[in-house]
């Protein structure tokens, strides 16, 4: 439960830094979308289930905040996710199908989220691998933290 | 599963627009967040352009001396027009700018992320404060966009350099007075179409809106002409514009109520 808690605090937060901050810095196309990187951050630290949910709720505050249909965010990443984390399990584990699924399911999603138009620009490739380089800072994070917090608990039980 | 089928429930809600109220809510305490977060961004841009161009600036702070000088002249000259101009205004009783005459809402420009064309941007403002489809949005007199799309804490306006805006403007020189359709041009400029031949039209004059397309209100200056074209092919010649509003930087915009 606390973990979800987390989870939906920490995507609220993101989704403010994304769509006002990162976007007046860095633009529409090289934005990158913190919770696409935070989702491949858990599903990099095996944590399908939190990354779904971060797909749900992450999603559904990029479309309370937006003005477009509300949940059609959170449909769409979870559609993505599946579909990564499905070829993540099944069919290519390498370090490079996981960059290249994380620069195409960021600009699948940014193309995607600008309907009705369908504008590809080879700016948003920058997007992705900006995405990819924060997921693998907050796994990096999450990764220590768990470390931290399971010595320690280990050293409890000890 | 269950996620997938939450977020189809979800969907289904979003499209029956069962979220709006929460969203109103949502918006209404997450704009000022957003807006300061915005502001900062800003901030932290402008100080690292600064570094990046500090040689440029002296150049253009040593011309901008130059330049004031010879301002303040100009402004001396203008002192004794504008005394002159009130005294012919008050004889013929004429009611200047129009349009400020009617009601203007101020809104904060919030930025577009889902729009990779950049011609539109969400304003913090929506039906709640009275704001309709087709409203003028504009900074002094110029016009900067025309509002799409309303929802109850928010608009998205279109850009005048979105390819959806189109207006018919007239050149503001006395000496020309020629008529054109404007639109908006791939997102970069503002195109001016239709213009005769044989209508004067020259670089640096200023283009306003005449308000016969019955949506946009007339006297608003839409841009400045950096560029005009005749090609051999077309027998009517156009001209670019380029917005005396820098749209990167607004922060504030005016919403025209009551059109």
């Amino acid at each position: 439960m606390r973990k979800y808690l987390f989870i939906t605090i920490t995507t609220l937060i993101l989704v403010l830094i994304q769509d006002s901050f990162l976007w007046e810095f860095l633009g529409t196309e090289f934005n990158p979308s913190l919770i696409i990187a935070l989702c491949f951050a858990l599903i990099f630290c095996d944590d399908s289930a939190g990354a779904l949910f971060c797909a749900l709720v992450g999603g559904l505050w990029l479309d309370l905040m937006g003005v477009g249909i509300v949940g059609l965010s959170s449909f769409l990443l979870l559609l993505l996710l599946l579909a990564a984390m499905w070829i993540r399990r099944s069919l290519l584990r390498g370090v490079w199908i996981q960059i290249l699924l994380v620069i195409i399911i960021t600009i699948v999603f940014k193309i995607a989220m600008n309907y009705p138009e369908a504008i590809f620009s080879w700016r948003l490739l920058f997007s992705g691998l900006l995405n990819f380089l924060i997921a693998m800072l907050i796994h990096y994070i999450i990764g220590r933290t768990r470390q931290k917090y399971l010595s320690f608990e280990f050293r409890i039980r000890a | 599963m269950r996620i997938l089928l939450a977020s189809i429930f979800i969907l289904i809600f979003g499209l029956l627009d069962l979220f709006d109220s929460p969203r109103s809510v949502f918006h209404r305490f997450s704009a000022p967040i957003q807006y300061g977060l915005r502001h900062s961004a800003v901030v932290l841009k402008d100080s690292f352009k600064l570094f990046h161009n500090l040689n440029d600036i002296r150049k253009q702070n040593l011309f901008l001396l130059k330049e004031n000088q010879e301002l303040k002249g100009v402004i001396v000259d203008l002192k004794m027009a504008e005394e002159e101009n009130e005294l012919l205004r008050s004889q013929l009783k004429l009611k200047n700018e129009e349009f400020f005459d009617k009601e203007l809402l101020m809104a904060l420009v919030m930025g577009n992320p889902n729009d990779l064309t950049g011609t539109s941007l969400v304003l913090d403002k929506g039906t709640r404060q009275g704001v309709k489809v087709g409203d003028n949005a504009v900074v002094g007199n110029v016009l900067v966009g025309v509002v799409s799309d309303v929802s109850e804490e928010r608009c998205v306006m279109d850009l005048l350099v979105s390819p959806q805006v189109s207006i018919t403007v007239v050149n503001s020189e006395p000496a020309s007075r020629a008529e054109g359709l404007a639109r908006g041009d791939l997102g970069t400029s503002i195109k001016v179409t239709r213009l005769l031949p044989g209508e004067k039209v020259d670089e640096g004059d200023i283009f306003v809106s005449t308000g016969r397309d019955g949506r946009i209100l007339p006297g608003l200056v839409i841009g400045q002409v950096s560029e005009v074209t005749l090609e051999s092919a077309e027998p009517l010649k156009s001209a670019v514009l380029s917005s005396l509003v820098e749209y990167s930087r607004l922060e504030k915009v005016f919403i025209i109520l009551g059109l």
